[in-house]
C-alpha cells in the first residue's frame, strides 16, 4: 500500500496535458507550468490527448472547449469516463461563460481563459486541482486500506467466534446429562454464560450403588480463560472419582479431603485463578447430605418439606493462600426434599434487589419448586439472557418412592 | 452505577485503600501492580480496606485482597482491616472466610474511638490495630477537612513508573 507521502509525490511527477489546436497557447501554457515546476505533455486535438492521456496517466489535462473535430465537451466527457480521478480544467475564450458553465457541470473541476489575464491563475488552477486530486486518490486509498483492514478483523474476529463456539459446545458436552436419576433423586441444571464461554461449571455423578457426589464450582473472572479452568477442575475431580474403584482411595467420599486435595492441586498448577466450590456426597439409601464449601456463596438452599434452610458454611476459596479452613456442614435430605445449588451470579439477575433480598426470594421458589424451570423462569432466565455474570445452576430432587 | 475506583493515602505505615463503587475485573491488574509494588517497597506495616464507598466487588478483587493480607502477613504485618458497612460485601466476605484472616470492622466502630481495646490475639496484635485504625480515623478526617487527599490508585501507579 502507497504511503499519503508516495501519493503526493506520485501526483507531483505526473506531468500536465494540454489540448489545444492553437500552436501559440500551447506554448504560453507550458511556459508558463515548467516554469513552475511542472512537466508538460502536449495535443493539438481531442483524439491524440486522449491517447496520450492513456499512456502517461498526467496529473491534470488542461483541454480547449472549442477545438476542430472533437470537441472539448467531449474530450472532457471521455476523460471523466476512462480517468475519473484525473482533474480536468476547461481553457475557455473570452466570454463564453454559459460554455464553461456546461463544462462544470459535465465534470471539469475548473476553467480558465484565454489569452491569459494573470499566469497566476493559471498556476494556481493547477496547483488546486493537483491537490485535490491528491487528496482524493488519498482519501480512496485509506479508504480501500480500512477496508481491507476491517475484512481481515471481521475474519479474525469470526475465526475466534467460531473458536469459542467450538470450546463453547466443548464445555456444554462436558456438562452431565440434564435430568439425570441417581437413585431416588434427579438431578437438572442449568448453565447461563455471560459471554459465550463460563466460569460456572456443575457436575453430578454416582460415586457407587450407595452414593453419588455433586459440585457448584465458580472460577474467578469470565471467559475463556475462566472456562479453560473449569475443564481443569473437571479433570481433576474425574481423577479423584477413578481413584475409588482403581486404588479404594476414597477421598471423593469426603467434601473436606477433596477440596483439599483440589486446593493442592491448582495450587501446583500455579494458575492465577481462584475457585469457589461447594461440593456434597449424597447417602442415595437414607438422604443424609455431607458437604464441604471453598467459600461458595449462596449457601445451598435444602427445602424439606415447607421450610427452606441455608446450609451455611463458609470457608476459603480454592487456589487462594489463606490460614481459614474449608466449610464443611451434613444435613438430612428427606424424600421430597429439594436443593438448589446456585452460582453468585444468580444475585445479580434483579438489580433493584439487595442480596439478602434476591436470597430470600430463592428460598420462597426452592420450598415450592418441583423443577428447576419452577425457579429459571421466575427468575427471567432463558438462554438469549443478557447477563453481567456467569449463572449456574444444580437442581436435586429427592422424589418419594411407593416402595 | 458508580464507576468503581480505588484511592490510597498512608500514615506512618499503615496503607488504606479505599474503594469506590462497583469494582470489577477490569480494576484487578491495575491494583495488583500497585499492591505488590506497595508490598515489596517494604514500607508497610498494615493494610486497611476500606469498602464503605463500594457498591459491590467481584471475586477477582476479593482474591486480590485476600493475596496481599497473606504477602503482607508472612512479612510481619497483623491481619489486614476491612471497614464496611454493606450486608451484602459482608456476607460475602464472611462466606469465604475472611472473618478469619482479616479483622472485620464496621464503619460505625472503625471511625468512631473504641470505648474498649480491639480483640485481637496478643498485646502486640492489639497494638497495631489500634494504629492501624487510628490511621485510618485521622487519614479520613484530614481528608474530610480537605487537608488530605487520597490518590487514585492509578494515580500512583504512574508517578512511580516515572
Amino acid at each position: 500500500m502507497l504511503s499519503a507521502f508516495e501519493v503526493d509525490r506520485m501526483n507531483d511527477d505526473a506531468p500536465v496535458l494540454i489540448i489545444d489546436d492553437e500552436d501559440a497557447v500551447r506554448g504560453v501554457f507550458r511556459r508558463v507550468l515548467e516554469r513552475a515546476g511542472w512537466s508538460v505533455l502536449e495535443a493539438p486535438d481531442g483524439e491524440s490527448g486522449l491517447s496520450l492521456c492513456r499512456q502517461h496517466a498526467p496529473g491534470l489535462v488542461l483541454v480547449d472547449l472549442r477545438m476542430p473535430g472533437m470537441g472539448g465537451l467531449e474530450v472532457l466527457t471521455r476523460i471523466v469516463e476512462e480517468h475519473a480521478e484525473t482533474p480536468v480544467i476547461m481553457i475557455t475564450g473570452q466570454g463564453t461563460m454559459a460554455d464553461a458553465v456546461e463544462a462544470l457541470r459535465g465534470g471539469a473541476w475548473d476553467f480558465v481563459s484565454k489569452p491569459l489575464p494573470d499566469n497566476e491563475i493559471l498556476r494556481h488552477a493547477v496547483r488546486r486541482g493537483l491537490e485535490r486530486s491528491a487528496l482524493l486518490r488519498q482519501n480512496r486509498i485509506y479508504g480501500d486500506s480500512l477496508r481491507a483492514t476491517n475484512q481481515r478483523l471481521s475474519a479474525a474476529l469470526a475465526e475466534l467466534h467460531s473458536d469459542e463456539q467450538g470450546a463453547r459446545q466443548l464445555q456444554f458436552q462436558l456438562l452431565p446429562e440434564d435430568n439425570l436419576r441417581l437413585g431416588a433423586f434427579r438431578c437438572e441444571r442449568r448453565l447461563f454464560p455471560s459471554q459465550l464461554l463460563s466460569g460456572d461449571f456443575l457436575d453430578y455423578f454416582s460415586l457407587n450403588d450407595r452414593y453419588a457426589g455433586f459440585y457448584l464450582a465458580d472460577v474467578a473472572g469470565h471467559g475463556a480463560a475462566s472456562a479453560f479452568v473449569t475443564a481443569i477442575l473437571t479433570t481433576l475431580v474425574a481423577k479423584y472419582r477413578q481413584a475409588l474403584p482403581l486404588r479404594g482411595d476414597e477421598t471423593i467420599l469426603h467434601p473436606q479431603q477433596l477440596l483439599k486435595g483440589l486446593d493442592a492441586d491448582l495450587k501446583a498448577l500455579g494458575l492465577p485463578k481462584h475457585v469457589t466450590m461447594f461440593y456434597a456426597v449424597v447417602d442415595l439409601e437414607i438422604g443424609h447430605l455431607v458437604y464441604g464449601n471453598a467459600g461458595a456463596f449462596p449457601f445451598p438452599f435444602l427445602s424439606n418439606g415447607e421450610e427452606t434452610v441455608q446450609l451455611e458454611s463458609s470457608g476459603r476459596p480454592l487456589n487462594l493462600p489463606g490460614r481459614a479452613p474449608f466449610g464443611a456442614g451434613e444435613a438430612t435430605f428427606a424424600p421430597g426434599g429439594r436443593l438448589l445449588l446456585a452460582s453468585d451470579g444468580v444475585l445479580e439477575l434483579s438489580p433493584k434487589r439487595t442480596h439478602r433480598e434476591s436470597r430470600e426470594q430463592l428460598s420462597h421458589w426452592v420450598s415450592r419448586a418441583q423443577s428447576l424451570s419452577d425457579i429459571t423462569q421466575p427468575l427471567g432466565l432463558a438462554d438469549s439472557t443478557s447477563l453481567s455474570d456467569d449463572v449456574a445452576l444444580l437442581f436435586l430432587h429427592h422424589e418419594e418412592t411407593n416402595s | 452505577m458508580i464507576l468503581g475506583h480505588v484511592t490510597h493515602a498512608a500514615r506512618e505505615g499503615v496503607h488504606v485503600l479505599r474503594y469506590f463503587g462497583t469494582v470489577n475485573y477490569t480494576l484487578a491488574p491495575g491494583l495488583q501492580r500497585f499492591l505488590t509494588h506497595l508490598i515489596h517497597g517494604g514500607s508497610v506495616s498494615g493494610l486497611v480496606f476500606d469498602l464503605t464507598a463500594a457498591v459491590s466487588l467481584d471475586s477477582t478483587n476479593l482474591g486480590l485482597m485476600a493475596r496481599a493480607n497473606e504477602e503482607v502477613h508472612d512479612l510481619g504485618a497483623a491481619n489486614s482491616v476491612i471497614i464496611s458497612n454493606n450486608e451484602d460485601i459482608d456476607v460475602v466476605l464472611r462466606s469465604m472466610g475472611f472473618d478469619q484472616t482479616f479483622d472485620l470492622f464496621p464503619a460505625s466502630n472503625a471511625l468512631a474511638e473504641p470505648a474498649e481495646p480491639v480483640a485481637a490475639t496478643s498485646p502486640s496484635a492489639t497494638e497495631l490495630h489500634h494504629t492501624m485504625l487510628d490511621a485510618h480515623r485521622a487519614l479520613c478526617r484530614l481528608s474530610e477537612a480537605g487537608r488530605l487527599e487520597f490518590e487514585p490508585v492509578f494515580a500512583c501507579l504512574e508517578r512511580d513508573s516515572h
